[in-house]
């Protein structure tokens, strides 16, 4: 065995936990305030248009645990055995929200100010300036209670700052491993860009075992003016796995934002993301791409809120299906008042690869200004018989051109990344996850 | 058209066109609100048998039951108050078979409307419904002869039992949503249509619906079943005068198309802008059947409208042709909703919205495939046109597919007249009006073609009409 368990058992929805003596008085009762929160915010519910074909019944917390403390003795195994960046500037490793072994990031970087810390860290450490970027963003897309009971219970996470001016060309790595049956992680990622800076974050969330487990996660991403970020989540817990993940965006002046799901794992995922462009000239890109089989089910909702003139929103979600598994995807683009000649494009395409899988679409627009270029596109298509003769007229057999199809399929969402490396871990996620289908 | 363009002056609606309002004595008004007693009273006035009013009094606990839909809807429905409502206004006359026998008084408003003259020769029938019930109802010799029944919904299900009542409340059940639950309690009006097989109606039937008393709601019923291998098109358009309060129209429209019938029901609707109209559609497609919805809907307050088809066939074709016009104050929330529910069925949905001053246009459409079919597809287009800074549009559809046999698509956008154009026909003399209603008219042209040709001169009166006012 490789990991050994503590004994500490308790489950997250029966008491409030208060955070340490260390941490700032803030947050302290920013804690005890969310526990308030979440017990009174109702569950969601099926009439509830932001669970629209959301099969709740998935949705079962009575069994599931704060994780517990586990002793890790083999990192570099655990390391080894996920796929990962050749190059980074920094990592951060956790196994049940704790860190295990000391974080890094190279020196060069440190001296330049910037700071890549475990958010119980970076809450002592820079305490007022966690506080001014700490879950200040609105979770308006349904999952305020969860929202709420990720503040409350969060253990860990990262703090990721770039002050202004700097510039990171290698991505910083943050590993979440979870263990053990019925665990339950809150992992919180906050980065902020300073003007100027630019930066590119890869995150990947993996379960040790095929046990149960939950990951209420919340990922806010600050762009100042004139920064650029990249963010890259990886989600491969396991089958069993329950998973909600908050993702938002805040892009300032003349800013760009680019963020990239992967999902491959769980049984039940909820992700939302919400893409506020708040200055004038700024830009978001949303992109996604999950592969869902057997009898997952993958619920995506997305709110790109156009605030002000002159800013630009591009969104890609492709989703392959196979088995009994069944996608939700619920866009959004808002175009305020004022927002005017805004860019706002949104595509969901689904790949159907089996006779029984499921694929929801509702792609909606709200535009309440004008000189406007706003348009989305959703559909949902089998394997093309025509491309898939074409290849087998090239000698190709019909199950490896379906593969190169998929995989065809999938890449275009990939490419936009524009960074090689962080594209080669994600390709390689995707390679291994259609072999596995392929050869069953 | 440039961003800043002041919408403080933007739309003066000129509605004169319809804004009149003649005094008619009603012989039957079941007074103001709702109960058992205003069921009683229509039921008694119309003589009806026992089976209609136990129907009636099942959908009105069924409409107390059930809630606004406001968790998805605007909220301005809760602004309906349903006790300031009278349900039931009859001048109590027996349908008019003859023109000259129309009281001279609902002449004139027919008059000033437009209607008989220009159109009477041109259509099939003429059956105008003024308030709740037909007061004036002609069917061309030569369509009777054929065997096609065209009365109104009380005289339908008195007088031909055997057909309406197997269809009646069957494609748009009583619990559908609070308004078809309303609507079948306290119906009145609408028209009934039986084609027999084979027989494909030449001309348009045709009928007009007017709202002509203050707080006063209109729930017509209209249950159209086309038999085997025959084809009709149905036209009905609105039109109703200005008034202080809120008024209410709630219809149910059921299409019923047989084995390789085809049914084309044509709408061009311009209520007042104190009108809300929530109108249940639905039709049901049999082998090889089509149902096509062409839908204009311009003026009321609030509109809520997403005519459907149910394809129950194999090789069933259902679709939607829909335009919306919203102005100040109104909020057009149309869609559609296409229920695949057999093999190798198609459907097709184009949809073109106009916002202008500070309206408020939304599509709102559903796609249903389950997984037990083969061979389903359906193409969505919603375009949508914002004319000023503050007006207003939104898409909301949801698009399910389940298996791999099938394929939908859905492509919606967002545009503006282009500064470009106008500054072209400006430069030819036209002024910034008259370019800007030419581009809108040049916007929804393609749709326009698909109604007849009445209609889409009348329809781009309309739409000049509107845009009036809502540039410079």
């Amino acid at each position: 065995m490789l990991l050994e368990e503590k004994p500490s058992v308790r489950s997250f929805l029966d008491s409030p936990e208060e955070a340490g003596e260390e941490f700032p008085d803030w947050y302290k009762s920013s804690r005890s305030d969310a526990w308030m929160t979440f017990q009174e915010i109702d569950w969601p519910k099926r009439s509830d248009e932001a669970w629209r074909f959301a099969n709740l019944k998935k949705l079962s917390h009575e069994e599931l645990y704060d994780a517990k403390e586990v002793e890790c003795n083999d990192i570099d195994r655990l390391v080894a055995s996920s796929l990962s960046l050749e190059e980074n500037a920094g990592q951060i490793f956790f196994v049940n929200d704790r860190v295990v072994t000391s974080p890094s990031l190279d020196e060069d970087f440190s001296k330049k100010g910037i700071i890549f810390k475990p958010l119980s860290q970076a809450l002592i450490d820079h305490s007022e300036l966690v506080q001014k970027y700490f879950m200040t963003q609105d979770p308006c897309l349904g999952s305020a209670k969860y929202a709420a009971l990720h503040r409350a219970r969060l253990r860990n996470g990262f703090f990721f700052y770039v002050p202004d001016g700097v510039s990171l060309t290698v991505p910083v790595e943050v590993f979440h491993w979870v263990s053990g049956n019925s665990a339950s992680i809150f992992p919180h990622s906050l980065i902020v860009a300073g003007a100027g800076s630019s930066a590119m974050i890869a995150e990947y969330v993996t379960s040790i075992d095929d046990e149960i487990s939950f990951c209420c996660g919340v990922s806010d991403i600050h762009g100042e003016e004139n920064s650029k970020l990249t963010y890259l989540r990886a989600q491969n817990l396991s089958e069993k796995a329950q998973s909600i993940h908050l993702l938002s965006t805040r892009a300032a002046l003349n800013s760009k934002i680019k963020t990239f799901n992967l999902d491959l794992g769980c049984e039940w995922v909820r992700n939302e993301s919400v893409s506020r462009l708040v200055g004038e000239g700024a830009s978001s890109e949303t992109l996604a791409v999950s592969v869902p089989e057997k009898s997952q089910e993958f619920d995506m909702r997305t709110l790109q809120l156009h605030e002000q003139p002159n800013t630009s929103s591009n969104l890609l979600y492709k989703n392959t299906l196979y088995d009994d598994s069944k996608t939700t995807f619920a866009g959004m683009i808002v175009v305020e008042d004022e927002a005017h000649h805004t860019d706002a494009y949104q595509t969901c395409r689904n790949l159907l690869m089996s006779n029984t899988c499921e694929a929801n679409s509702m792609p909606g627009l709200e535009i309440k200004a004008d000189q406007v270029k706003c348009s989305h596109g959703a559909t949902s298509n089998p394997v093309s018989e025509d491309e898939l003769f074409y290849l087998q007229t090239r000698g190709i057999n019909e199950s490896s051109a379906r593969q190169l199809l998929t995989f065809g399929f999938v890449k275009e969402a990939v490419d936009r990344i524009g960074n090689d490396s962080l594209e080669e871990v994600v390709l390689g996620k995707l390679e291994r996850r259609f072999n596995k289908i392929g050869k069953r | 058209m440039s961003a800043d363009s002041n919408s403080g002056n933007t739309i003066e609606i000129d509605r004169e066109e319809a804004n009149f309002h003649y005094d008619v004595k009603y012989k039957h008004d079941a007074g103001m609100g709702l109960s058992e007693e205003t069921i009683d009273y229509i039921a008694n006035v119309k003589g009806e048998d026992q089976w209609i009013t136990d129907f009636r009094k099942k959908a009105l606990s069924v409409f107390y039951e059930k809630k606004m839909p406001t968790h998805w809807a605007s909220e301005d429905l809760d602004s309906i108050n349903f006790d300031e409502i009278r349900y039931y206004l009859s001048a109590g006359e027996a349908p008019k078979r003859s023109w000259d026998d129309v009281p001279d008084e609902m002449k004139e408003t027919f008059e000033r409307l437009g209607i008989p003259e220009k159109e009477r020769s041109f259509l099939a029938g003429v059956e105008a419904q003024f308030d709740s019930e037909a007061a004036y109802s002609n069917v061309k010799d030569a369509v009777a002869e054929q065997g096609v029944i065209f009365v109104n919904s009380s005289e339908g299900l008195a007088e031909h039992p055997e057909i309406f009542r197997k269809w009646f409340g069957k494609v748009i059940p009583t619990g559908d949503n609070k308004f078809s639950a309303l609507n079948s309690a306290v119906f009145s009006g609408g028209s009934f249509i039986y084609v027999p097989p084979g027989v494909k109606v030449k001309h348009p039937l045709q009928a007009y619906f007017r709202i002509n008393s203050e707080q006063f709601g209109q729930f017509e019923r209209t249950l159209i079943i086309v038999d085997e291998g025959a084809e009709l098109t149905y036209m009905e358009g609105c039109t109703a005068p200005k008034f202080e309060t809120n008024t209410l129209h709630s219809a149910v429209v059921e299409l019923v198309a047989m084995k390789d019938a085809k049914i084309q029901y044509i709408t061009v609707q311009n209520w007042s802008a104190n009108v809300f109209n929530l109108v249940t559609k639905r039709g049901l497609a049999h082998e090889n059947a089509e149902v096509r919805w062409i839908d204009c809907n311009i003026g009321s307050r609030l509109t809520m409208k997403y005519p459907g088809v149910v394809m129950k066939g194999e090789g069933a074709r259902g679709e939607v042709i829909s335009i919306a016009l919203a102005n100040d104050g109104q909020h057009q929330d149309t869609g559609a909703k296409m229920i695949h529910a057999a093999d190798n069925t198609t459907s097709n949905v184009v949809s073109k919205s106009i916002s202008v001053g500070e309206g408020r246009s939304t599509y709102r459409g559903q796609v249903h495939i389950p997984k037990h079919l083969k061979g389903c597809k359906n193409n969505t287009e919603c375009d949508a046109l914002l004319i000023n800074s503050k007006s207003r549009t939104d898409t909301y559809p949801a698009i399910t597919v389940r298996g791999n046999k099938h394929s939908t698509q859905h492509e919606a956008s967002v545009s503006q007249v282009s500064e470009e154009q106008i500054f072209y026909m400006k430069q030819r003399g036209l002024s910034e009006a008259e370019a800007m209603s030419l581009s809108v008219n040049g916007f929804v042209n393609d749709l326009v073609r698909e109604f007849p040709m009445e209609y889409s001169v009348e329809l781009k009166r309309l739409i000049d009409l509107e845009m009036e006012g809502s540039v410079g």
